[in-house]
């Protein structure tokens, strides 16, 4: 069944152009993933990593191209409708976990929740419990330690079921405990059969991904793909 | 778990998790609110307030015979019929005035025979110098120049003798100054000088003073005219004028106040509200980045506005009427009245201020792309 969905393309960029008054942040690029896949973004700061997430979220607009995720081509969208095909589409995951910080750990997961269709407890636990974190649900974040408020994000990201994971640097400010933790749980995911698309500089975490995109200036520079994947 | 019932949830943790932030807001709330409605207690008072207070003027109502021609006397029975018209809360005092000529050992004087018990009520502008006339005693107060005049001292013995014959004796409990007619006059109960002039259940004149305004005093003397044919009931003009205009005067000043508090309590409002909230800029775009949309966002942000002010609207009148009672002890010496309209128009004024002080930076920041905001740009 695996084998069959990788062969689906889930997210395509053709030509696609981002300009911010006079930069020029992507450059005609075109990439394609398909379903299953866990790909990396990787490349030095500034060389568009982020607007390429950002835009693949709907959270930009590209300036010239099209981004058509799961057959929906998100170039031609309203904001309003953006905003729907991340709510059911995409899971996100931050590098600053971005938890609402008066909400204890399974609120923050029943927000998701509330946006997407109807909060659910039980269901926003059993996510908590499948990061590890059930008996830290009722902390806040400022009670939790960087990696499980990055396991928070995880099971927030993973709560309405998405089509596609977008991880923004999801190692970037933990340690290296830490770090392995979230780095198993990505791994569980694409062996589950999650499409991920994770930025990253850690060149070891790259690495762990099916395909390593390389961006440098704004444009793919490398694409490396893994043998064993 | 219904979705209203989270966003409730959602709004009430909002409120009481982020105590230290709201309570900014809150107190901006409860202050202005309390101040803005203790004013308009106050202003809504100030009118009966102020007509007591301006009753140091004296009398501001004159009874006098409709015909003095044919009838120079007015009937004591008449007088208290009229005062038994006025709303006892209003009374504050009346008069009556009997006027004759009689002699002492060495000199011919005008007596005046009235009510001491009234002095401090309808003259409460009389200096008294020396004792407060007893009623019962047989005892007189002398107008300042006539005991100049006479060269008479409180505690000397005074020898009335009327034109009838009729005598009496009476002490000088005090020398009186009013700075008017009464400084030559000598001053003796109603009874007895309705005795020695041989004059029962009279009086020339009798003075009222009323705690009401202007207009309510004019509509009280033409229904008089028309009650009392055989009284002629006149306003004294220039008490009752100036003491419109004083009135007039202070109740815009106070309503000046309330104007401007009531800006500056809605300029800090908002500008609270317009800070903490933007403060959450960021979860605003994180939301966002959720699937929330602009209007589910910022309904959530108007609603714990609202909720705030709602909260806010009904302490701040409570305190509100404390702030009322202050000023009305303080000043007047009296308790203001307590006005329940005005508790629904704090509520809604808070509550509507509040929830629009957080539709505006929200929606603000509900047009900014999530991805800037989640930048932290």
């Amino acid at each position: 069944m695996v084998k069959e969905r990788e062969k689906h393309v889930l997210l395509e960029l053709k030509e696609v152009r981002k300009y911010y008054e006079n930069v020029h942040a992507l450059k005609e690029m075109s990439l394609s993933v398909e379903q299953g896949e866990w790909v990396s973004i990787m490349g030095p700061s500034g060389s568009g990593k982020t607007t390429l997430l950002n835009i693949i979220g709907g959270m930009d607009k590209p300036t010239e191209g099209r981004v058509i995720l799961d057959g929906v081509d998100l170039s031609s969208l309203t904001q309003k409708q953006l905003t729907e095909v991340r709510r059911d589409k995409i899971g996100l995951i931050f590098q600053q976990f971005h938890l609402i910080p008066h909400l204890t750990a399974v609120e923050n997961i029943m927000v998701a929740q509330y946006y997407h269709s109807l909060p659910d407890k039980p269901e926003a636990m059993a996510a908590l419990a499948r990061v590890g974190l059930a008996d830290r649900a009722h902390h806040l974040p400022s009670q939790l330690s960087g990696g499980e408020q990055q396991r928070v994000c995880i099971a927030r990201a993973l709560i309405n079921y998405p089509k596609l994971i977008l991880a923004d640097e999801p190692t970037g400010n933990l340690d290296e405990a830490n770090e392995q933790i979230v780095v198993e749980l990505i791994q569980e995911l694409h062996h589950e059969g999650h499409t991920i698309i994770m930025v990253t500089h850690d060149q070891d975490v790259g690495k762990l991904a099916d395909r390593q995109v390389h961006l440098e200036h704004g444009a793919i520079r490398s694409v490396l793909t893994n043998s064993y994947s | 778990m219904g979705k209203r019932w989270f966003m409730l949830r959602l709004v009430s943790f909002a409120l009481i998790r982020r105590k230290s932030r709201v309570a900014i807001a809150f107190i901006a709330i409860v202050l202005g609110v309390a101040i803005v409605s203790g004013l308009a207690d106050v202003y809504y008072d100030i009118g009966q307030k102020m007509t007591r207070e301006l009753r140091t003027y004296g009398a501001n109502l004159v009874l006098t015979p409709a015909s003095p021609e044919n009838q120079p006397y007015l009937a004591l029975h008449e007088i208290s019929g009229i005062a038994a018209r006025v709303p006892p809360r209003q009374l504050v005092g009346y008069s009556p005035y009997l006027y004759g000529i009689v002699e002492t050992t060495s000199h011919q004087i005008v007596l005046a025979g009235t009510d001491f018990s009234q002095i401090s009520r309808v003259s409460p502008y009389w200096k008294i110098a020396g004792d407060a006339p007893d009623k019962r005693g047989q005892s007189a107060l002398v107008g300042e120049a006539l005991a100049k005049k006479l060269g008479i001292t409180a505690g000397d013995r005074l020898e009335l003798t009327a034109e009838g014959g009729q005598t009496a004796a009476v002490v000088v409990a005090g020398i009186l100054s009013s700075g008017g007619k009464e400084d030559n006059l000598v001053f003796v109960d109603l009874d007895l000088a309705a005795r020695l002039l041989n004059r029962p259940d009279t009086a020339n004149v009798a003075y009222f003073s009323i705690a009401t305004d202007p207009a309510q005093l004019e509509s009280l003397v033409r229904s008089l005219k028309t009650e009392f044919p055989t009284i002629e009931a006149s306003l004294i003009r220039q008490v009752s004028q100036a003491e419109g205009r004083v009135l007039v005067k202070i109740q815009s000043l106070v309503l000046l106040a309330v104007a401007i508090i009531l800006l500056l309590t809605l300029l800090c409002l908002v500008i609270t509200m317009v800070n903490i909230t933007l403060e959450r800029r960021r979860e605003i775009g994180l939301r966002k980045a959720l699937g929330g949309q602009d209007q589910d966002v910022m309904l959530e942000f108007v609603i714990e506005g609202a909720a705030l002010g709602f909260a806010g609207g009904i302490l701040g009148w409570v305190l509100g009427l404390l702030v009322a009672q202050g000023i009305g002890q303080s000043v007047f010496h009296a308790p203001i009245a307590v006005r329940l309209p005005i508790l629904p128009l704090a509520i809604v004024l808070a509550t509507g201020l509040a929830a629009l002080a957080a539709f505006i930076p929200a929606k603000i920041a509900a047009r900014v792309q999530p991805a800037i905001v989640l930048r932290g740009e």
